[in-house]
Formats: structure tokens, sequence, C-alpha cells
């Protein structure tokens, strides 16, 4: 008795399927209730994300929002959002919470300009003067360097050229 | 407008928040995405959204008057109107200059000078894009591969939807449209993967090609000839890591933010600088442009159907093709014969093998929630002969794309003349630059499915956490990022 009832729901079960999947194929598709409450849910995640996130940037990169606001000089509510936006950053300077982006920047500009020769990795440069230190140390960090010609002063990354020749006109439009 | 801008950050906020506050109301949900779509097209130069409604307008009709006519040769004929008026209008933008110019020389070298009617054209940004879209609509539609659609509103969103109208994926109409007509879902790991790859494209656009762009490939490739062999080595393999990174980052937000609108895109790129074989760097690299070429121009062409002469004869055309495609200049079609003769002489190479040749079908992305990466393939051989693969197909590629980027022909021979002067020192030989490029050429031997993988981890967290990765993520990426916004390179084409 039960195996036909069991047999009976599944049977009910498989015609609930194909009913679904015509109705889906007919057109738009109606979603099951925990689907919609589930798409619900996640549009207030990733809303709610997407405003915190904000808030974090406009916080600790206030400055970003200062270049931002003077680009709309020309707008009628330009002066007054200028105006905002410069408040707000001198009042995240004075927590120095900006500086975490200064600090960053800072440690980055380190990095670019370091030096194979800065790379000591916290070994002894003195490898040649001293024939007790291990052989693998010199291929690490070779005492003695060749010199290196005069680089170019570090330049600002400018915006990426065209491939070719021949778009730089539409590339150039770009706001 | 950019992804990576606080333009672009507002629009979205809004486009987000509205689109699913309609997810019940699909037809006004269309046009409000259909809206938002030629704002952010217009944003740019609002004049040519007229050519983008334009140009789906052609298409829609056209694939109404296919999918109505049941006369084969009328059918054939109204593809062919339609693909010769997307073709026209692609060519004109594209082309026109080229063509005058070349004329111009003809006529000058010859001795019979004229005015010609040379036009100041700026092409519009991703015309590209959107007319391949186009011509995939109609051509399906032939091929009764799907559906004529009755609604303008699909057929406009279809080929107009912003996150991939100005550069891509080239998104299929099978895929897409049936998805319109479904209510849109906003499943857990649709949201942890539309963030995480946000935040993935933002980290290569922002900082690694635009680091690598502006201190060393511009300034390497604006006059190769003050350069040696060391500089001019690390710039093309810098280039092959800025070009990944650019289009790729660009493809990784496009699916992010299609993935936070309830829509699945296909994956575009796939660790390419792995492949083994130029074969399987075009399954991928770029690879809704592979298919796309592989379905509307080797297919049509023959295949590899009509023996072997017409196979190497309609690979290399379809490569040479794709070149041209990229720009009106000789060093794109040089680009497309580096890479057409190789693909060819790679197919006969292989064909003497007693081994079979892997299938030619291109992996194709399933559509599940957790399948939007390509198959995993065998790489066949051991260890060694990989590794060679790897090295030979790598080398190869950044041979063309030293063509692809450099200014003219002149400039690409010298920067080839000059890989062979090893005399001087490098004057970029930076540890910060050697190292980025040695680190993001590492990154695509890292275990395939790493970013699902991540993305999966990520979908217990919760709108906090979320906020905080996405905050503190995007901080991160603007404070080590250069300053400056940098338009992506294949805004171009």
């Amino acid at each position: 008795m039960s195996f036909a009832l069991e047999f009976r729901k599944k049977l009910q079960a498989q015609e609930r399927e194909v009913l679904a999947f015509k109705k889906a194929n007919e057109g738009f598709v109606s979603m099951p209730a925990e689907a919609t409450t589930d798409t619900s849910n996640n549009r207030r995640r990733v809303f709610l994300a997407l405003i915190l996130a904000g808030g974090i940037l406009a916080t600790f990169n206030s400055g970003a929002l200062v270049n931002y606001t003077q680009g709309l000089a020309n707008n009628p509510v330009g002066p007054e959002l200028i105006l905002a936006s410069e408040k707000w950053h001198e009042m995240m300077q004075e927590k120095q919470v900006t500086r975490v982006v200064d600090h960053i920047r800072g440690s980055v500009a380190l990095v670019r300009e370091a030096r194979w020769q800065d790379l000591t990795f916290g070994l002894d440069l003195t490898t040649a003067e001293n024939p007790e230190a291990p052989r693998t140390q010199p291929k690490v960090v070779p005492a003695k360097l060749p010199e290196e010609p005069e680089r170019p002063q570090p330049v600002e990354p400018r915006i990426a050229k065209p491939a070719g020749p021949v778009m730089r006109a539409s590339v150039d439009k770009l706001p | 407008m950019l992804f990576p801008t606080l333009d672009f950050a507002l629009f979205f906020l809004v486009v987000f928040g509205i689109s699913w506050e309609m997810r019940h109301r699909p037809e006004p949900r269309k046009v409000f995405l259909l809206g938002a779509s030629y704002f952010f097209y217009g944003y740019w130069d609002w004049r040519f959204t007229a050519l983008l409604a334009g140009s789906s307008l052609i298409n829609y009709v056209a694939g109404r008057l296919i999918g109505m006519s049941a006369n084969e040769r009328e059918r054939k004929l109204l593809l062919g109107v339609a693909v010769v008026l997307n073709l026209a209008i692609l060519g004109f933008f594209k082309y026109y200059g080229f063509f005058l110019d070349q004329l111009a020389e003809m006529l000058q070298t010859a001795g019979l000078e004229r005015d010609l009617p040379f036009l100041e054209i700026i092409l519009p940004v991703g015309i590209s894009f959107f007319t391949f879209q186009g011509i995939s609509y109609v051509s399906d539609v032939y091929r009764r591969q799907i559906e004529a659609v009755d609604s303008p509103l699909d057929v406009f969103l279809y080929i107009s939807f912003f996150p991939q109208l100005v550069a891509g994926p080239i998104v299929r109409a099978a895929d897409f449209l049936p998805q319109l007509k479904a209510e849109p879902r906003l499943n857990r790991s649709l949201v942890s993967l539309g963030i995480l790859l946000i935040l993935l494209g933002l980290f290569k656009k922002m900082v690694i090609a635009n680091y690598l762009a502006g201190e060393l490939v511009d300034q390497v490739f604006f006059d190769p000839s003050m350069y040696a062999g060391p500089d001019l080595a690390l710039a093309i393999y810098a280039y092959a890591v800025q070009i990944y990174c650019d289009f790729s980052g660009y493809s990784d937000i496009a699916i992010g933010v299609a993935a936070l609108l309830g829509y699945r895109f296909r994956w575009n790129f796939n660790q390419p600088y792995r492949a083994v074989s130029l074969r399987e760097f075009w399954r991928r690299w770029h690879i809704s442009l592979s298919q796309w070429l592989r379905d509307y121009l080797y297919k049509p062409l023959g295949g590899g159907r009509g023996g072997s002469f017409l196979t190497y004869r309609n690979l290399f055309l379809t490569m040479v093709l794709g070149g041209i495609w990229h720009g009106a200049a000789w060093t794109f079609v040089i680009w497309g014969l580096i890479h057409g003769t190789s693909l060819a002489a790679e197919r006969l190479v292989l064909s003497f093998r007693t081994a079979p040749i892997p299938a030619p079908a291109m992996a194709v992305a399933g559509y599940g929630s957790g399948a939007m990466m390509p198959p995993e393939r065998s790489e066949r051989g051991g260890f060694m002969s990989r590794t060679f693969g790897v090295l030979v197909t790598f080398h190869i590629v950044c041979l063309a794309w030293i063509f692809f980027r450099a200014e003219n022909l002149e400039f690409a021979l010298s920067y080839v003349q000059g890989l062979a002067n090893w005399s001087q020192p490098g004057q970029f030989t930076s540890p910060f630059l050697v190292l980025m490029v040695a680190a993001s050429l590492g990154a695509h031997f890292l275990p395939r499915g790493l970013v699902i993988r991540t993305a999966k981890a990520l979908e217990g967290v919760g709108s906090i956490g979320l906020g905080f990765l996405l905050g503190f993520g995007i901080l991160l990426i603007q404070s080590v990022a250069p300053e400056g916004v940098a338009p992506f390179i294949y805004f171009q084409f």
C-alpha cells in the first residue's frame, strides 16, 4: 500500500516537473516562492554591501571625492558639492583615517623605486669580503653588481595608447 | 562610461536597485535596462546611440523577415542583405580613412593626384562588438538555431546590454535571449562570483595593465630603436601581460556586473598563456571572438571539410580577416598572417603524428550555476614536451604582439631587429616591473577553477562581510594603482 502511495507521489512530482518545464519553455517563468525569497535576500545583501563599500571608500579615500566633485565645477550644484566634499575630506584628514591610503601609496612608491641592489632579503651584502659565507649567497645577491645605467625618472603612468595608429582619435575622445 | 570610475559606480548602484525592484514586471524591467544601456553608451557621445539603435533595428527587421519566410532563397538573400548592411556600417567607420589613404598614395605614385573626400571620422566605441552580435543573431535565425524574436525590445536589449556593449564578451543570442524570458534570479553563487570577478577585473586593469603600460610598454614602443634587447624583450613580455590583464579584466568586470543583474555570460579568457599549442591558445584567448570567427567565418568558408589544402586556406584566411578586424593597418594584417601561418604549420606538423588530433571544437562553457568555467581539457604529453609547447606558443604569440602593438610597420621591424642586440644592459629591468611580469605570467599556471572555488567559499559571507571585502578591496586597488583612468585597449576595436 505504502509502495503504491509512494509511486503515486513520485508520479505527481514528475508531472509537476514536466508542467514547470513546459511553462518555462512557453515564456516567462513564474518562480517558486523560495527562489523569490532567495532573490530578495540576495538583492538586499548586495545592496547593503554596495552601500557599505561606498561608505568605506568615502571615508578612507575622501581625497578621491574631492577630485571627482572638482570635475563637476560646471554643474549647477557643482560648487556646493565641491565645498561639501572638501569639508568632508578635511574632517577625515583630522581624524587621520586618510593616512591608510597615504601609507599604502608610500610603500608602493618604495617598491617601485627599488633596485636589484636593494633586494638583500636580509642577507649580508659583503659576501665578496667574507669567504666564509655560504656559496648560495652570491647567487641571490651578487656582492658587486654591474653598474646600472642611469635610469630615466619614473614617469607617471599615462593613458594607454592605442595599439595601432589608426584609431587614436577615437580613444582620445573617450571621457 | 568607464568601469573603474565613480560615475559608473553611481550608475550601477541606481541600475541595480531599480532593476531588482522591477523584477516581477519583466517588460518594464527590460525597458529600464535598455534605457540604462543607452545612457551608458550615450555618456561617451550621445550621437552614436542613433547608430546603435539603427544597427539593432536592421537586425530585428532582418531576423523577423527571415523567420517569417519559408523560401530558402529568400531567406538567404535576406541574410545576405543584413550581413552586408552590418558590414557596411562597420566598414565605413573603421576602414574608410584607411582605404582613402591607400588610394591617395597609389594615385600619387602613379602621378594622378586627386582631391579625395577625406572625412574626420570618429570610430564609435564598441561598434565591432555590437555589429558582431547583430550578425550572430540573424545568422542563427537563418540557420534555425534560434527562433526570430517577436519583441523588438529583446533584440535591442540583447545588442545594447551595457556590461558587454563596448568591449565584449560577444554574447550569443541563443544564450542571452532565453534569459530575458525568465524572471531574473539572484542566488548566492552569482553574488559571490560577481563581486569576486569585479575585484579581480579591477585589479588586473587598474594595477597590472596600467603600471605596465605607463612605466614600460608605452615608452619602449614609442621609439623601439632607442632601446636594446633586454628592454625590448621585457617590454614585449610586459605587453603580453598588459593586453591580457586589460582585456580579460574588462571581461571579468562585465561578467561580474551582468551576474549581479541576474544574467550569465560565458567566460572569455581561460589562462591563455599556459596553452601548449596555438590552437589551444585560441580556445583560451578571447573565447567569444574565436567562437564567432569559427562559426561565422571559418565554417562558412568551408571549415575543414574540403581537404587539407582548403582547410589550411580557410584557417589562414580566418586569421588574416581576424587581424584586419582589429584595425585598418598593415601591422594588424601581419599579426593575422603570423597566427594564420603558425596555425596552419602546427596543424601540418600534428597531422604527421600517429595519435589522433584533438577535436577542434572550442571549449564551451556550461550554463549551470557553478559551471560558468570552460571544461577542463586534458593536456597530453609529458612535462618536457608540454613545457616546450608552452614556451614555443608563448613566443609566437609575443612575436605577433609586436606587430599588433607597434605604431607602424617600420617601428615593428625595428623592434624585431633590436631584439638581437644585447650589447647594452636594460634601463627598465627594475625588480618591480620584472617581478610584476613574472608573477602575472606565473598566475597562468595556478590551479584552474581557483576563482570558482574562492567564490564558492564566499557564498556564506553576509552583507557586512561582502561590503568590507568590496570596500577594502577597491580601496587597496585604488591605493596601489597609478593615478588616472586609462581607457581599455579593446575600446578601439
